[in-house]
């Protein structure tokens, strides 16, 4: 309990809504511990009386503040609500997000040091973020709320789709960002992008049956070790080829079309959706 | 007030998890009112609550809810839009406040309405006692606000149909009366799945007991505890004939068992029907504890 008190003209001033947000901050704040203050606010005439006062206050301090990425949703028109329940994903944390970041400037790094087999490097990283970050954006194993989410009637559907497109939008541009530094032909930054889509697509489209973080690593395991055999045949680039270029879009498609065909009514991996 | 038109109908169902079967050909009704749901572990309770909150599909049998039945898409957000679930376990988000926790819970409910969500969100943490906590954060909390706090989005719009699983762990006597009295207050079909024998005598009109997945009995609690008639006795020593004896606070033994093993006869508690139905002694029934 502090023994500083704001004076009573302050609290008139906060209350004609006649002084700054800082001070206007420090003042709310010291008003959620502090009877005597509080007293002095519920006396002034010119507002309604002490639970109105109160409750103005409680409104002010006791909602869960949303992180940038929420604050970044609300402030493009989604409802403050949806934005927190989008954003409270462990895969749009500020430490997830400064591990990709790391991860490709480590990856960036080394393209730049060992040539083209440092490229190399860096499109088997770059598609593999977003496809992590769709894995863990829900989940039995990752959202704390997720049992209880299902049973409630939120569209577990809407929840799975915005989180992953956030996740997606999110990771990319880092990806994108990461491979300016990039000594190579300018093709390489964006090679990766059609690889990444797919295998989110593929991610998202298997939810069905199998838990995202199961088919994420399932893929990531088969990019990396398509990656080495390349590699050990001389040709680390191979899966970067017309035809496998060919082969994401169909694949990305397909799967695009079977997730996004599905409907709300079905299951995610056995449980009711 | 008890109306006796069933609100819920579990017929027939059956889920297996691998080679387990958790649950064989359960079938029973509800009413509105409170009605326990007793049994060991592995009996199946959480099971048979997260089938009934929507979360399982059983392998077989049907489940209808407040009139609806849970198979198709839009009836079963109908049933989500009335109902109230507590799993037997929750983690909670990392750096949420008490009232951010039952915010957003509201906001999965679908109270859009800020003004009213917040207002209902001071409601309930208000029924559970946790107002002046609120906007504290959920890991400076002790593990029996937590518990209330589950309580607390359980409740939030007031649910028709309420599952509670085990939601007496961790609170002191106070603070367990405080939330029979809220239970008791509602006009909602309640579950209240529990070891507690003592919530449900003091709550419940009517008790389900479930064992390896099957219901054993089914009816009011006075025609359970009417079961342990005349089996149950106080003595000066114990007795090892007696299915469970354990030493009670006058320094005398209970003894509960069909067979007649001496002293003065006294009148059943529902825990003594409940281990004489179960054939369970003192010992194992710590154990399950």
């Amino acid at each position: 309990m502090t023994d500083w008190h704001a004076s009573d003209a302050r609290l008139r001033a906060w209350v004609a809504g006649e002084i700054g947000s800082i001070e206007a901050a420090s003042i709310e704040q010291h008003l959620s511990g502090c009877g005597r203050c509080q007293a002095v606010v519920a006396d002034v005439d010119d507002v309604g009386g002490r639970d109105e006062v109160w409750l103005a206050i409680r409104d002010r301090i006791e909602p869960q503040p949303l992180n940038l990425v929420g604050r970044i949703l609300a402030r493009f028109g989604m409802t403050p609500g949806n934005a927190l329940l989008v954003s409270s994903v462990p895969s749009l944390s500020g430490a997830w997000l400064l591990g990709v970041g790391f991860s490709l400037v480590f990856a960036v790094v080394a393209a730049n040091v060992a040539g083209p087999r440092g490229v190399a490097v860096f499109l088997l990283l770059a598609p593999l973020a977003p496809l992590i970050g769709v894995a863990f954006a829900f989940g039995a194993e990752i959202d704390p709320l997720y049992e209880l989410t299902l049973s409630t009637p939120y569209s577990k559907f809407r929840l799975l789709l915005w989180r992953s497109c956030l996740v997606i939008t999110t990771t990319i541009p880092l990806a994108m960002l990461a491979a300016i530094p990039l000594d190579s032909p300018w093709w390489v930054a964006a090679a990766w992008l059609l690889p990444a889509t797919a295998f989110c697509a593929v991610t998202l489209a298997a939810t069905k049956w199998v838990e995202p973080q199961i088919t994420a690593l399932a893929i990531s395991v088969a990019w990396i070790l398509a990656h080495a055999v390349a590699a050990w045949r001389g040709d680390p680039l191979a899966a970067f080829s017309a035809a496998a270029m060919i082969a994401y879009a169909v694949v990305g498609i397909a799967a695009a079309t079977v997730f996004l065909g599905r409907g709300p009514a079905e299951t995610f991996h056995g449980r009711l959706l | 007030m008890t109306s006796h038109e069933p609100t819920a109908a579990v017929t027939g169902v059956g889920k297996r998890f691998r080679r387990t079967r958790a649950l064989d050909d359960v079938t029973f009704q509800l009413s509105t009112g409170v009605t326990g749901l007793l049994g060991p572990n592995g009996a199946g309770k959480t099971t048979l609550l997260r089938i009934m909150a929507t979360i399982l599909t059983p392998d077989e049998g049907e489940v209808s809810l407040l009139g609806r039945s849970v198979r198709t898409a839009g009836q079963r957000t109908e049933v989500r839009r009335r109902l109230g679930y507590l799993p037997q376990e929750l983690d909670y988000p990392r750096g949420f406040t008490a009232f951010g926790f039952i915010d957003y819970m509201a906001i999965l409910k679908e109270w859009d309405d800020r003004t009213g969500r917040h207002a209902e969100v001071r409601r309930v943490i208000e029924a559970v006692q946790l107002t002046d906590v609120s906007a504290k954060k959920i890991r400076a909390l002790s593990g029996g606000m937590r518990r209330r706090l589950a309580v607390a989005q359980a409740l939030i719009g007031t649910p028709k149909l309420l599952l509670l699983d085990e939601p007496t762990t961790g609170l002191d006597p106070e603070q367990r009366v405080n939330l029979r009295r809220v239970l008791s207050g509602m006009d909602a079909t309640i579950l209240l799945s529990t070891h507690q024998t003592e919530d449900v005598e003091a709550l419940c009109d009517r008790v389900i007991v479930l064992d390896q997945g099957q219901v054993t009995f089914e009816g009011a609690v006075a025609d359970l505890v009417a079961t342990a008639e005349g089996s149950v006795w106080m003595a000066d020593e114990p007795d090892p004939r007696a299915l469970a004896h354990w030493k009670a606070g006058n320094g005398r033994y209970r003894h509960v068992g069909r067979e007649h093993v001496g002293g003065e006869q006294v009148a059943p508690t529902l825990e003594d029907a409940y281990l004489l139905m179960r054939g369970t002694t003192v010992d194992e029934l710590e154990v399950t504890r």
